[in-house]
């Protein structure tokens, strides 16, 4: 009976050790300043990619890699290099969907409620600007010495329709996202992780060309 | 006698009357991963399907580029159920006519308005010439 309590005890310490805690009011603000100041500074990104995606009807994954190269403040490109080949390409408010194939498909953002909104949950993912963009989403926050993490709630039906929530976890070096986790409404999980990320260096204009 | 006869006769029957998978497009053997593109007369969906076949049973989805789930399906007995849809397709007649055209595909049924251009465990393509949908299955490595 002993042994058991004390193996319990442990147990409860071991998750409080890992149980992420809401943030204070006063964290918040402070992940919010850091992490727009970093975002601020941040004139353009490279990195590896790779995603996950869960599938709970099979117990199966899927995992796909590529290359990003981000440009601030509205030009990126998202390129699938394997298990198949396919690139997303945003410039301003162009957007570029290119398929193995060689098909391509054009889109203006302004026309399409749904891409702007999946422009801006990319921009947030990949930059972290847009923390406060409340009409998009309802935001929670969680903290601890060395995670901390973004819970994104979307409040437009377009995105809300798809996703129950997105998390994003944040590098407490640099203060940049290192991961995005995204859910669907029956628990399957879409988890995106950055890689050998390289700041600031210059891109060539020719890499964000739609036409 | 005759009662016998006539529960034996019902027996063999109903195994007569159980579906077999389609042989000679997707194997029975492992779980395949394919890119599948499904051209509507507007509109497209592209991603990657993953099926395997298990215990009488097709259970399957397909996922866009981006994780983005459009589908998860179920197919027994000859028939397949869409769930999970994506709000786009979620309406039940485009969901009826994808889960007919699923079973003509995993079952050994013929069906009118519907050919297979292409159907090997590499490459897959079939016409729904009612409703002009093309269904294009390119086996992944």
């Amino acid at each position: 009976m002993k042994k058991t309590s004390i193996t319990f005890a442990l147990f409860c310490l071991i998750i409080a050790c890992f149980a992420q805690e809401s943030a204070t009011d006063g964290q918040r603000q402070a992940m919010i300043d850091k992490i727009s100041a970093a975002s601020a500074k941040m004139t353009s990104l490279t990195c590896i990619f790779e995603q996950e995606k869960s599938l709970s009807i099979l117990n199966e994954k899927i995992i796909s890699e590529g290359r990003m190269y981000y440009s601030s403040p509205d030009r990126l490109l998202w390129e699938y290099t394997s298990p198949y080949a396919y690139t997303f390409l945003l410039n301003n408010n162009r957007i570029l969907m290119q398929a193995e194939n060689g098909k391509r498909n054009v889109i203006d953002v302004r026309s399409s409620r749904m891409f702007r909104e999946i422009v801006r949950i990319m921009m947030l993912g990949i930059s972290g600007n847009g923390l406060t963009d409340i009409k998009s989403f309802t935001f929670r926050y969680f903290c601890s010495k060395t995670l901390w993490q973004v819970e994104l709630l979307p409040v437009q039906k377009e995105v809300k329709k798809i996703f129950a929530s997105i998390l994003l976890t944040f590098n407490t070096q640099d203060y940049t996202v290192d991961r995005v986790e995204m859910t669907e409404h029956n628990g399957d999980k879409t988890i995106i992780s950055l890689k050998n990320k390289v700041f600031n260096e210059p891109l060539d204009n020719a890499l964000f060309t739609v036409e | 006698m005759q009662v016998t006869c006539l529960a034996f006769f019902s027996c063999n029957t109903l195994r007569n009357c159980e579906i077999e998978p389609r042989t000679g497009i997707f194997s029975t053997e492992r779980t395949q991963r394919y890119r599948l593109s499904i051209t509507f007369p507007k509109a497209e969906i592209t991603g990657i399907m993953i099926l395997r076949y298990s215990d009488g049973q097709w259970r399957g989805s397909l996922v866009n580029e981006f994780g983005v789930k459009a589908f998860d399906f179920i197919a027994t007995s000859g028939k397949c159920r869409l769930m999970n849809t994506v709000a786009f397709i979620d309406k039940w007649y485009i969901r009826r006519t994808i889960e007919n055209d699923l079973s003509y595909l995993l079952w050994q049924s013929t069906a009118s308005g519907k050919r297979l251009e292409q159907a090997s465990e590499e490459n897959t393509i079939l016409y729904n010439d009612k409703r002009n949908i093309r269904y294009n299955f390119h086996k992944l490595n």
